[in-house]
């Protein structure tokens, strides 16, 4: 379980159906470097709140749509010792 | 491959080159002090910046930043364990304690090229595993 990233993110189904941009374009968009989105989709980076924001804003979707905490990661951090 | 990775990539090829080429000068003189004017070689890290020129899109966020960030406390820890190692040796070698002068003349230098080596070595290896 450890090796699970507790976060996780639609950017790529998102990116694709809008008309399948490219991550390029959605890095200039949101100013980060493609590399960052790249890592982004790949779940190897876990982005700023801001950043977060531009790209759920990017898409007009609420940030819960775009980035998706893993719940049992949640349950086990709030559980009492 | 992204412009703060050409700039690691830059500064690690610097570091390993003044290395290169101070051993060569030593091995070909057999004198350390010689050797020294090797460390010129680090006189091209400034070249590096370059890289960092983007023409369009943007050249770093904060990935980039963070990354830059923890290279920079890895070299730094690098840096700090090899200067301690290293004086502690040198004065346990020379006699009473000290530390021969002709050691403090490369040492700071050697320091340098440990310190850049570490740090682009350890961020370009963030860029690969991920941040």
């Amino acid at each position: 379980m450890a090796d699970r990233p507790a976060l996780t993110n639609r950017i790529r189904r998102l990116r694709f159906d809008r008309d399948e941009m490219t991550q390029q374009a959605l890095a200039d968009a949101v100013g980060a470097t493609r590399q960052t989105i790249n890592a982004l989709e790949a779940n190897r980076y876990v982005p700023s709140l801001l950043l977060a924001m531009r790209i759920a804003r990017f898409f007009s979707v609420p940030i819960e749509e775009v980035f998706i905490i893993d719940d049992e990661d949640l349950r086990l951090r709030n559980a009492p010792d | 491959m992204a412009p703060m990775q050409k700039y690691w990539t830059w500064e690690l090829g610097v570091a390993l080159l003044t290395s290169v080429v101070c051993l060569g000068i030593y091995l070909a003189s057999h004198n350390s002090q010689a050797a020294v004017a090797g460390m010129a070689v680090l006189a091209l890290q400034p070249i590096g910046r370059r890289f960092l020129k983007t023409t369009a899109g943007v050249g770093s966020d904060e990935r980039d930043a963070a990354i830059t960030r923890r290279a920079m406390l890895v070299g730094y820890g690098i840096f700090w364990g090899c200067f301690t190692i290293g004086f502690t040796a040198l004065a346990v070698v020379g006699g009473n304690g000290t530390i021969a002068m002709k050691h403090l003349v490369w040492a700071p230098l050697a320091g340098a090229v440990v310190f850049e080596a570490s740090r682009s070595a350890a961020g370009l290896l963030m860029y690969a595993r991920g941040v």
